[in-house]
Protein backbone atom coordinates (compact mmCIF):
# COMPACT_ATOMS: atom_id res chain seq x y z
CA UNK A 1 0.00 0.00 0.00
CA UNK A 2 1.09 3.77 -0.65
CA UNK A 3 2.41 5.95 2.44
CA UNK A 4 0.34 8.70 3.53
CA UNK A 5 1.58 11.80 1.03
CA UNK A 6 1.98 14.66 2.59
CA UNK A 7 1.51 18.01 1.38
CA UNK A 8 4.78 20.81 2.81
CA UNK A 9 3.89 24.50 2.97
CA UNK A 10 6.63 26.52 2.59
CA UNK A 11 6.84 29.52 4.58
CA UNK A 12 8.54 32.19 6.05
CA UNK A 13 6.69 35.45 7.76
CA UNK A 14 9.18 37.50 5.75
CA UNK A 15 9.16 38.10 2.33
CA UNK A 16 12.17 37.14 0.02
CA UNK A 17 14.36 34.63 1.88
CA UNK A 18 14.04 32.05 -0.33
CA UNK A 19 11.21 30.10 -0.32
CA UNK A 20 10.30 29.90 -4.03
CA UNK A 21 13.88 28.86 -4.75
CA UNK A 22 14.34 26.42 -2.02
CA UNK A 23 10.19 24.77 -3.14
CA UNK A 24 11.04 24.66 -7.11
CA UNK A 25 14.94 23.01 -5.57
CA UNK A 26 13.17 20.32 -3.37
CA UNK A 27 10.89 19.56 -5.25
CA UNK A 28 13.17 19.02 -8.12
CA UNK A 29 15.58 17.34 -6.19
CA UNK A 30 12.95 14.29 -5.54
CA UNK A 31 12.02 14.24 -8.59
CA UNK A 32 15.52 13.71 -9.44
CA UNK A 33 15.34 10.97 -6.76
CA UNK A 34 12.44 8.86 -8.62
CA UNK A 35 9.39 10.53 -7.30
CA UNK A 36 6.18 12.16 -8.22
CA UNK A 37 6.09 15.89 -7.18
CA UNK A 38 4.00 18.40 -7.74
CA UNK A 39 4.64 22.74 -6.74
CA UNK A 40 1.50 24.29 -5.98
CA UNK A 41 2.30 28.53 -6.52
CA UNK A 42 -0.20 29.98 -3.31
CA UNK A 43 1.03 33.53 -4.05
CA UNK A 44 -1.79 34.77 -5.79
CA UNK A 45 -1.43 37.80 -7.95
CA UNK A 46 2.38 37.35 -7.63
CA UNK A 47 3.10 34.36 -8.79
CA UNK A 48 6.92 33.08 -9.38
CA UNK A 49 7.65 29.61 -9.42
CA UNK A 50 6.73 29.49 -12.67
CA UNK A 51 9.77 31.64 -13.32
CA UNK A 52 11.80 29.89 -10.97
CA UNK A 53 11.14 26.74 -12.84
CA UNK A 54 10.83 28.36 -16.57
CA UNK A 55 7.57 27.09 -16.94
CA UNK A 56 5.97 30.93 -17.08
CA UNK A 57 5.42 30.35 -20.76
CA UNK A 58 3.59 27.27 -20.61
CA UNK A 59 0.30 28.55 -18.49
CA UNK A 60 -3.09 28.20 -19.39
CA UNK A 61 -5.23 27.46 -16.41
CA UNK A 62 -4.31 27.86 -12.65
CA UNK A 63 -5.71 27.15 -9.59
CA UNK A 64 -8.62 28.83 -8.95
CA UNK A 65 -10.12 27.48 -12.54
CA UNK A 66 -9.31 23.99 -10.83
CA UNK A 67 -11.71 24.87 -7.88
CA UNK A 68 -14.38 27.42 -10.03
CA UNK A 69 -14.52 24.57 -12.57
CA UNK A 70 -13.30 26.08 -15.75
CA UNK A 71 -10.92 23.09 -16.20
CA UNK A 72 -12.01 19.31 -16.39
CA UNK A 73 -9.88 18.40 -13.57
CA UNK A 74 -6.75 19.39 -11.78
CA UNK A 75 -4.45 17.50 -13.87
CA UNK A 76 -5.21 20.05 -16.62
CA UNK A 77 -3.96 22.78 -15.21
CA UNK A 78 -0.82 20.53 -14.26
CA UNK A 79 2.63 21.88 -16.32
CA UNK A 80 4.58 19.12 -16.57
CA UNK A 81 8.44 19.96 -16.28
CA UNK A 82 9.83 17.59 -18.91
CA UNK A 83 13.38 17.77 -17.70
CA UNK A 84 12.54 15.01 -15.48
CA UNK A 85 11.85 11.80 -16.65
CA UNK A 86 12.50 8.90 -13.96
CA UNK A 87 10.46 11.00 -11.23
CA UNK A 88 8.59 13.81 -12.56
CA UNK A 89 7.75 17.48 -11.53
CA UNK A 90 4.33 19.19 -11.91
CA UNK A 91 3.54 23.04 -11.28
CA UNK A 92 0.21 23.83 -10.39
CA UNK A 93 0.04 27.74 -10.62
CA UNK A 94 -1.46 30.23 -8.62
CA UNK A 95 -4.08 32.87 -10.80
CA UNK A 96 -1.96 36.15 -11.11
CA UNK A 97 -4.87 38.77 -11.24
CA UNK A 98 -6.15 39.05 -7.48
CA UNK A 99 -9.38 37.40 -7.60
CA UNK A 100 -12.17 39.50 -6.13
CA UNK A 101 -13.00 36.73 -3.81
CA UNK A 102 -10.37 34.87 -1.97
CA UNK A 103 -9.73 31.65 -2.57
CA UNK A 104 -11.80 29.31 -0.01
CA UNK A 105 -9.44 27.29 2.10
CA UNK A 106 -11.50 24.38 2.34
CA UNK A 107 -12.11 24.78 -1.84
CA UNK A 108 -8.02 24.71 -1.60
CA UNK A 109 -7.63 21.87 0.77
CA UNK A 110 -10.10 19.98 -1.43
CA UNK A 111 -7.52 20.20 -4.52
CA UNK A 112 -4.61 19.46 -2.34
CA UNK A 113 -6.27 16.19 -0.93
CA UNK A 114 -7.29 15.21 -4.89
CA UNK A 115 -3.68 15.45 -5.94
CA UNK A 116 -1.88 13.40 -3.16
CA UNK A 117 -4.20 11.01 -4.51
CA UNK A 118 -1.51 10.40 -7.45
CA UNK A 119 1.37 12.03 -6.07
CA UNK A 120 4.18 11.45 -3.39
CA UNK A 121 5.22 14.55 -2.73
CA UNK A 122 3.26 18.21 -2.94
CA UNK A 123 4.69 21.48 -1.75
CA UNK A 124 2.78 24.88 -1.24
CA UNK A 125 4.62 27.52 -1.97
CA UNK A 126 3.18 30.08 0.69
CA UNK A 127 3.18 33.90 -0.41
CA UNK A 128 4.74 36.42 2.38
CA UNK A 129 2.95 37.62 5.23
CA UNK A 130 0.47 35.96 7.88
CA UNK A 131 -2.34 37.21 5.90
CA UNK A 132 -5.22 34.86 4.06
CA UNK A 133 -2.45 33.28 1.56
CA UNK A 134 -1.03 32.15 4.49
CA UNK A 135 -3.59 30.50 6.26
CA UNK A 136 -5.21 28.86 3.53
CA UNK A 137 -1.38 27.21 2.45
CA UNK A 138 -1.35 25.92 6.02
CA UNK A 139 -4.80 24.86 6.55
CA UNK A 140 -4.71 22.77 3.11
CA UNK A 141 -1.18 21.33 4.28
CA UNK A 142 -0.04 18.26 6.42
CA UNK A 143 3.91 19.58 7.27
CA UNK A 144 5.50 22.75 7.49
CA UNK A 145 9.11 24.10 6.39
CA UNK A 146 10.20 27.60 7.48
CA UNK A 147 12.92 29.47 6.02
CA UNK A 148 14.82 32.00 7.04
CA UNK A 149 18.11 33.54 6.54
CA UNK A 150 20.31 34.60 9.17
CA UNK A 151 19.27 38.25 9.09
CA UNK A 152 17.48 39.48 12.59
CA UNK A 153 14.25 40.52 10.93
CA UNK A 154 14.10 36.89 8.83
CA UNK A 155 14.64 34.79 12.36
CA UNK A 156 12.00 37.34 14.08
CA UNK A 157 9.26 36.62 11.80
CA UNK A 158 10.15 33.23 11.64
CA UNK A 159 9.48 32.90 15.18
CA UNK A 160 5.95 34.35 14.82
CA UNK A 161 4.92 31.81 12.21
CA UNK A 162 6.58 29.05 14.03
CA UNK A 163 4.19 30.03 16.85
CA UNK A 164 1.01 30.29 14.73
CA UNK A 165 1.82 26.93 13.45
CA UNK A 166 2.55 25.34 16.77
CA UNK A 167 -0.57 27.00 18.38
CA UNK A 168 -2.76 25.07 15.65
CA UNK A 169 -1.27 21.66 17.50
CA UNK A 170 -1.00 19.71 14.41
CA UNK A 171 2.87 20.72 13.07
CA UNK A 172 5.99 20.48 14.08
CA UNK A 173 7.59 22.79 11.57
CA UNK A 174 11.31 22.39 10.39
CA UNK A 175 13.52 24.94 9.80
CA UNK A 176 15.66 25.59 6.81
CA UNK A 177 18.27 28.37 7.28
CA UNK A 178 19.34 29.71 3.83
CA UNK A 179 21.49 32.09 2.68
CA UNK A 180 24.46 31.69 5.06
CA UNK A 181 27.64 33.06 4.26
CA UNK A 182 31.17 31.66 4.76
CA UNK A 183 33.06 34.90 4.98
CA UNK A 184 30.89 36.69 7.46
CA UNK A 185 30.15 33.81 9.70
CA UNK A 186 34.18 33.04 10.13
CA UNK A 187 34.69 36.48 11.49
CA UNK A 188 31.32 36.85 13.39
CA UNK A 189 29.51 38.85 11.66
CA UNK A 190 26.47 36.58 11.39
CA UNK A 191 24.40 34.47 13.23
CA UNK A 192 25.57 30.69 13.02
CA UNK A 193 23.41 27.82 12.73
CA UNK A 194 23.68 26.85 16.49
CA UNK A 195 22.46 30.63 17.44
CA UNK A 196 18.92 30.23 15.23
CA UNK A 197 18.82 26.79 16.33
CA UNK A 198 18.97 28.02 20.21
CA UNK A 199 17.02 30.85 18.99
CA UNK A 200 13.67 29.34 17.38
CA UNK A 201 14.20 25.56 19.26
CA UNK A 202 12.80 23.82 16.44
CA UNK A 203 14.59 21.11 14.27
CA UNK A 204 16.52 21.60 11.61
CA UNK A 205 15.89 20.49 8.07
CA UNK A 206 18.79 21.86 5.98
CA UNK A 207 21.01 24.35 4.88
CA UNK A 208 21.99 26.33 1.88
CA UNK A 209 24.33 28.43 1.31
CA UNK A 210 24.43 32.17 -0.46
CA UNK A 211 25.67 31.89 -3.82
CA UNK A 212 25.11 33.67 -6.79
CA UNK A 213 24.65 30.75 -8.96
CA UNK A 214 20.77 30.65 -7.82
CA UNK A 215 20.42 34.30 -9.17
CA UNK A 216 21.85 32.67 -12.87
CA UNK A 217 20.03 29.60 -12.53
CA UNK A 218 17.05 31.69 -12.03
CA UNK A 219 17.95 33.66 -14.72
CA UNK A 220 18.10 30.48 -16.91
CA UNK A 221 14.87 29.08 -15.09
CA UNK A 222 16.67 25.95 -14.69
CA UNK A 223 16.40 24.64 -10.68
CA UNK A 224 20.15 24.80 -9.77
CA UNK A 225 19.86 20.50 -8.58
CA UNK A 226 19.75 19.89 -12.56
CA UNK A 227 23.08 21.04 -12.83
CA UNK A 228 24.75 18.33 -10.09
CA UNK A 229 28.41 19.60 -11.17
CA UNK A 230 27.63 23.11 -8.98
CA UNK A 231 28.21 22.33 -5.11
CA UNK A 232 24.91 24.23 -4.72
CA UNK A 233 22.88 21.44 -5.78
CA UNK A 234 23.29 18.86 -2.98
CA UNK A 235 22.53 20.96 -0.11
CA UNK A 236 18.47 20.73 -2.22
CA UNK A 237 19.25 16.71 -2.72
CA UNK A 238 20.35 16.31 1.15
CA UNK A 239 17.11 18.29 1.91
CA UNK A 240 15.18 15.71 -0.30
CA UNK A 241 17.00 12.47 0.94
CA UNK A 242 15.75 13.82 4.83
CA UNK A 243 12.39 14.19 3.64
CA UNK A 244 12.37 10.84 2.68
CA UNK A 245 14.66 9.08 5.17
CA UNK A 246 14.56 11.69 8.55
CA UNK A 247 18.07 9.98 9.58
CA UNK A 248 19.97 11.15 6.91
CA UNK A 249 22.34 13.47 8.22
CA UNK A 250 22.36 16.97 7.41
CA UNK A 251 25.12 18.51 4.99
CA UNK A 252 26.91 21.05 6.40
CA UNK A 253 28.62 23.36 4.31
CA UNK A 254 30.63 25.52 7.06
CA UNK A 255 31.33 22.23 9.66
CA UNK A 256 35.37 22.37 8.96
CA UNK A 257 35.20 19.24 11.48
CA UNK A 258 33.46 17.42 9.14
CA UNK A 259 35.62 18.28 6.49
CA UNK A 260 38.64 17.60 9.06
CA UNK A 261 37.04 13.98 10.45
CA UNK A 262 36.73 12.93 6.10
CA UNK A 263 40.95 13.60 6.15
CA UNK A 264 41.51 11.64 8.95
CA UNK A 265 39.31 8.34 7.75
CA UNK A 266 41.09 8.91 4.61
CA UNK A 267 44.70 9.14 6.33
CA UNK A 268 43.34 6.10 8.57
CA UNK A 269 42.21 4.12 5.30
CA UNK A 270 46.16 4.78 3.98
CA UNK A 271 47.22 3.27 7.01
CA UNK A 272 45.70 0.27 6.91
CA UNK A 273 46.65 0.20 3.37
CA UNK B 1 41.05 68.54 11.73
CA UNK B 2 42.59 65.17 11.36
CA UNK B 3 42.66 62.77 14.17
CA UNK B 4 46.28 62.26 15.08
CA UNK B 5 47.74 58.99 13.79
CA UNK B 6 47.58 57.04 17.56
CA UNK B 7 43.98 58.22 18.05
CA UNK B 8 43.09 56.98 14.65
CA UNK B 9 44.46 53.69 15.22
CA UNK B 10 43.07 53.15 18.54
CA UNK B 11 39.60 54.16 16.93
CA UNK B 12 40.24 51.72 13.90
CA UNK B 13 40.86 48.51 16.63
CA UNK B 14 38.08 49.19 18.49
CA UNK B 15 35.74 49.69 15.29
CA UNK B 16 37.38 45.87 13.93
CA UNK B 17 36.15 44.89 17.53
CA UNK B 18 32.78 45.96 16.60
CA UNK B 19 32.53 44.30 13.41
CA UNK B 20 33.88 40.82 15.17
CA UNK B 21 31.52 40.38 17.77
CA UNK B 22 28.49 41.94 15.66
CA UNK B 23 27.19 38.56 15.74
CA UNK B 24 27.26 38.52 19.45
CA UNK B 25 25.23 41.43 19.64
CA UNK B 26 22.50 40.48 16.87
CA UNK B 27 22.59 37.21 19.16
CA UNK B 28 21.54 38.92 22.36
CA UNK B 29 19.21 41.98 20.59
CA UNK B 30 16.88 38.70 18.64
CA UNK B 31 16.47 36.91 21.54
CA UNK B 32 15.25 40.01 23.90
CA UNK B 33 12.93 40.98 20.68
CA UNK B 34 11.63 37.21 20.53
CA UNK B 35 10.40 36.82 24.41
CA UNK B 36 8.67 40.58 24.22
CA UNK B 37 7.02 39.15 21.13
CA UNK B 38 6.39 35.95 22.70
CA UNK B 39 5.22 37.71 26.12
CA UNK B 40 3.09 39.99 24.23
CA UNK B 41 1.00 37.27 22.98
CA UNK B 42 0.19 35.89 25.47
CA UNK B 43 -0.14 38.75 27.51
CA UNK B 44 -2.88 39.77 25.46
CA UNK B 45 -4.29 36.71 25.96
CA UNK B 46 -4.31 36.25 29.59
CA UNK B 47 -5.89 40.18 29.58
CA UNK B 48 -8.62 38.67 27.25
CA UNK B 49 -9.03 35.57 29.59
CA UNK B 50 -8.83 37.64 33.10
CA UNK B 51 -12.01 39.50 31.87
CA UNK B 52 -14.18 36.71 30.34
CA UNK B 53 -13.16 34.80 33.46
CA UNK B 54 -14.48 37.94 35.80
CA UNK B 55 -17.56 38.37 34.02
CA UNK B 56 -18.24 34.52 33.97
CA UNK B 57 -17.58 33.95 38.05
CA UNK B 58 -19.28 37.43 38.97
CA UNK B 59 -22.61 36.02 37.71
CA UNK B 60 -22.29 33.51 40.87
CA UNK B 61 -20.25 35.93 43.50
CA UNK B 62 -18.55 38.71 43.78
CA UNK B 63 -14.65 38.74 42.58
CA UNK B 64 -11.94 40.79 44.04
CA UNK B 65 -10.68 42.20 41.13
CA UNK B 66 -7.70 44.00 43.30
CA UNK B 67 -6.11 40.11 44.49
CA UNK B 68 -6.65 38.56 41.80
CA UNK B 69 -3.55 36.82 40.26
CA UNK B 70 -2.85 35.10 36.90
CA UNK B 71 0.09 33.33 35.87
CA UNK B 72 1.41 31.33 32.60
CA UNK B 73 3.42 28.36 33.82
CA UNK B 74 5.20 25.91 31.70
CA UNK B 75 5.73 22.29 32.95
CA UNK B 76 7.14 19.17 31.10
CA UNK B 77 6.09 21.15 27.54
CA UNK B 78 2.74 21.80 28.57
CA UNK B 79 1.31 25.06 29.67
CA UNK B 80 -1.41 25.95 32.17
CA UNK B 81 -2.86 28.95 33.79
CA UNK B 82 -2.48 29.36 37.00
CA UNK B 83 -5.23 31.72 38.55
CA UNK B 84 -6.42 33.05 42.02
CA UNK B 85 -9.56 34.13 41.81
CA UNK B 86 -10.39 35.52 45.68
CA UNK B 87 -14.29 36.42 46.16
CA UNK B 88 -15.47 39.40 48.27
CA UNK B 89 -16.66 38.78 51.84
CA UNK B 90 -20.68 38.24 51.05
CA UNK B 91 -22.05 40.94 52.90
CA UNK B 92 -25.26 38.64 52.90
CA UNK B 93 -23.99 35.87 55.02
CA UNK B 94 -22.43 38.05 57.63
N1 LIG C 1 20.91 30.77 -1.28
C1 LIG C 1 20.77 31.87 -2.03
N2 LIG C 1 21.86 32.52 -2.51
C2 LIG C 1 21.73 33.61 -3.27
N3 LIG C 1 20.56 34.18 -3.61
C3 LIG C 1 19.43 33.60 -3.16
C4 LIG C 1 19.47 32.42 -2.35
N4 LIG C 1 18.19 32.09 -2.05
C5 LIG C 1 17.40 33.00 -2.66
N5 LIG C 1 18.13 33.90 -3.33
C6 LIG C 1 17.60 35.06 -4.09
O1 LIG C 1 16.78 35.82 -3.25
C7 LIG C 1 15.68 36.34 -3.95
C8 LIG C 1 14.36 35.97 -3.29
O2 LIG C 1 14.19 34.57 -3.38
P1 LIG C 1 12.74 33.91 -3.49
O3 LIG C 1 11.94 34.56 -4.55
O4 LIG C 1 12.94 32.44 -3.54
O5 LIG C 1 12.17 34.34 -2.07
P2 LIG C 1 10.66 34.24 -1.54
O6 LIG C 1 10.76 34.00 -0.09
O7 LIG C 1 9.91 33.25 -2.35
O8 LIG C 1 10.11 35.69 -1.85
P3 LIG C 1 8.57 36.19 -1.72
O9 LIG C 1 8.33 36.38 -0.26
O10 LIG C 1 8.54 37.46 -2.48
O11 LIG C 1 7.71 35.11 -2.31
C9 LIG C 1 15.77 35.83 -5.37
O12 LIG C 1 16.34 36.81 -6.17
C10 LIG C 1 16.70 34.64 -5.25
O13 LIG C 1 17.43 34.42 -6.41
MG1 LIG D 1 8.01 33.45 -3.38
Amino acid sequence: MKEEVKAYVVTSGKGGVGKTTVTANIGAALALLGYKVVLVDADVGLRNLDLVLGLENKIIFDVSDVIEGRCRSYKQALIKDKRFNQGSLYLLPAPQTKQKEDIEPQAFKNVIQEIKNDFDFIFIDCPAGIEHGFKMSVYAADEAIVVTTPDLSSIRDADRVIATLESLERFSPKLVINRLKKHMLKKSQMLSVEDILETLKIDLLGIIPDDEYITISTNHGEPVVLNKSKPLAKYFINIAKRLVDPSVSIENPFNDSNLIEKIVSLVGIRKKL
Amino acid sequence: MALPEWLQEIINFFKKDYKVSSSKIAKERLQLVIVQDRNQTNNKTIEKLKEDLINVISKYNDVDVESMDFQIKTHDKKIALVASIPFKASKKNN
